[in-house]
């Protein structure tokens, strides 16, 4: 879990912290972003797949900036990860199948979030997947 | 001879841990297996690969069956270990690993079924030799007047339990012939509701019994050895908090006995890998109560006590090996307990979910502790609140509970409540002191009266 501090820079107090996370589990969301005058908070629970290295290190605070927006896109099964030719650098469209993965004869599509551009391929062709493993990471293109 | 080379460990927590150290021990891959809420737990870090299943809740991760077979299939994995709990007492289960051509580590699901069915399993034990208690030997009829004829016969107290069943689920009491009827139909609910087999057998209650267990290894090649009795009588609502082995102030012969008629029955009934005979034990016999045809949470009582590698054994039988030892060497050497440390409050023993702050290990000769936990580990409340075990051998009982004593001093857990604390005042206990704790003693001192 990736978590950010307000803008005040006040940690977030642990308990609440820790009842978000545990509800946001329980109702299957990924993402909680809270704003208000003086406050911003943004929570992205990440896959945590011990096989897969994120491999993230912005050089620049823009670049951290960018990089802590990104989305990453999950496997709604687990099952055989299938390509569907999309790779860094691609631009995609909200709703783009951007993966499949193989359950038995099933073939779920993976589809992309948001607008935006594939950062990282976070799953190879036809290696096994987990149930909500990131598959992709997506910068979101924001559009006023 | 079947050939295992990767190994699924269908399991968490601290069993997960003890059955990866034993595949590294034999050489062989392993595959981890874990919900969306276990990403943290320390077996994965181990593992040649880690996959999650499913949602955190069990029914959709560790309990369901085709998921754990998809990720097997998924991973090239050609073996599962079950561990204890979860699946691995479900013949539907081990049936289904067969059918795909994959290896349970653990006996073959016709086996299983015939233990697991509480009825069979007791007609079986009867064929071969095994105490049981006065009982019937089929399901209830749904007659009124035979149920009653039937259970006059036996006598009373008797209890009504689900053939199906176990943990205490679809059990009654029944002190009297005008309790029967009531106790016979809302066990028959409980237990179509909880095993989905409504059926219910009885036996003898015994009143002050003590829980007495025989571990067995078979292999696939008619051999069969028994390792040591374990005394699990500490225990509150059916649940163990502390083992020993040897049970106190049995005479070795008779246990003996035990063990070997134990061995015979597995051989027979074409029993392999681990097993459990459990026995109520009171004035002075044993009664079969049911076999565990998986590992039990306590092995390494058995382990400390028979310098055998449970777990190692389990492994090499379900890869055709023989075992590597026979009756004739194994010997039992001094005394060992073990604590189960739960994540509960040490009065109510409700489960305490939370975050160990900080995590101290007790240590020293003869000190072993199996457990998955670490600074900042966030215990789920959706399992088991079995968070470490903490095993001592000593040259007797007496040095094996001044040496828990110590180590339970030296434990430190901080962030969530503990059984620890418990335990300490347990060992201090003049009934536990004497041997003479039976399966009812914590649950009748709670609340006044049988659990």
């Amino acid at each position: 879990m990736r978590q950010q501090e307000d803008k005040t820079g006040d940690p977030i107090a642990g308990d609440f912290l820790e009842n978000l996370v545990a509800a946001m589990r329980r109702h299957g969301a990924g993402v909680f972003e809270f704003e208000n005058e003086d406050t911003f908070l943004s929570v992205v629970l990440e896959a945590k797949s011990p096989d897969i290295s994120l491999n993230t290190s912005p050089d620049t605070d823009d670049a951290r900036s960018e990089a802590e927006s990104d989305i990453f896109v999950k496997s709604p099964e687990l099952g055989l990860f299938a390509s569907a030719g999309k790779s860094i650098g691609d631009s995609v469209i909200r709703n783009d199948v951007i993966g499949f993965v193989c359950v038995g004869p099933l073939r779920l599509a993976i589809r992309a979030p948001t607008d935006g551009l594939i950062t990282e391929e976070l799953a190879r062709d036809s290696t096994p997947i987990g149930y909500q493993e990131a598959v992709f990471r997506i910068r979101p293109v924001i559009t006023s | 001879m079947p050939d295992i080379r990767t190994v699924l460990i269908a399991n968490r927590g601290e069993i997960a841990l003890r059955i990866v150290r034993a595949c590294k021990l034999l050489g062989l891959r392993t595959v981890g297996v874990y919900s969306e809420a276990d990403a943290g737990l320390a077996h994965l870090r181990l593992v040649d690969h880690a996959i999650c299943i499913g949602p955190a809740a069990a029914t959709h991760s560790y309990l369901d069956g085709e998921r754990i077979l998809r990720a097997a299939t998924l991973t090239g994995a050609d073996a599962i270990h079950p561990g204890y709990g979860f699946l691995s007492e479900n013949p539907d289960f081990a049936e289904a690993v067969e059918r795909a051509g994959l290896i349970l580590i653990g006996p073959a699901s016709s086996v299983m079924r015939l233990m697991g069915d509480k009825i069979s399993a007791r007609r079986a034990m009867k064929a071969n030799g095994v105490p049981c208690l006065p009982g019937s030997d089929a399901a209830l009829p749904l007659d009124p007047d035979e149920i009653r004829t039937i259970c006059d016969t036996i006598g009373y107290p008797l209890i009504v339990k689900a053939a199906g069943g176990g943990g205490g689920r679809g059990m009654r009491v029944v002190m009297k012939a005008d309790e029967l009827l009531d106790a016979v139909e809302s066990a028959r609910k409980e237990a179509g509701f909880a095993f989905g087999n409504a059926d219910v057998y009885v036996e003898r209650f015994l009143r002050e019994p003590r829980h007495v267990e025989i571990q067995i290894l078979a292999d696939a090649h008619g051999n069969a050895v028994w390792l040591g009795a374990r005394d699990c009588s500490v225990q509150r609502r059916h649940q163990k908090l502390i083992e020993e082995a040897p049970p106190p102030g049995i005479p070795e012969y008779r246990i003996s006995d035990l063990g070997l008629a134990c061995a015979d029955a597995a051989a027979r009934i074409g029993y392999t890998g681990a097993g459990t005979f459990e026995f109520l034990y009171e004035d002075g016999n044993f009664n079969f109560i049911e076999m565990n045809t998986r590992l039990q949470v306590e092995h390494p009582v058995t382990e400390m006590t028979s310098g055998v590698d449970i777990v190692r054994e389990q492994i090499m039988i379900a890869t055709g090996a023989p075992l590597s030892f026979t009756q004739a060497v194994v010997r039992t050497n001094g005394h060992a307990l073990e604590c189960r440390i739960n994540a509960e409050d040490p009065e109510s023993f409700a489960p305490a979910p939370g975050t160990i702050k900080k995590w101290r290990a007790p240590g020293g000769p003869g000190v072993r502790v199996d457990t998955h936990i670490y600074d900042g580990y966030a215990i789920p409340p959706h399992y088991d609140s079995l968070i470490a075990k903490l095993i001592v051998h000593g040259s007797d009982r007496n040095d094996a509970i001044r040496r828990m004593s110590t180590a339970l001093e030296e434990l430190q857990i901080d962030g969530v409540p503990t059984t620890a604390s418990r335990q300490v005042r347990l060992l201090d206990d003049p009934d536990f002191r004497a041997g003479i704790f039976t399966v009812h003693t914590l649950d009748r001192r709670r609340t006044g009266k049988l659990s």
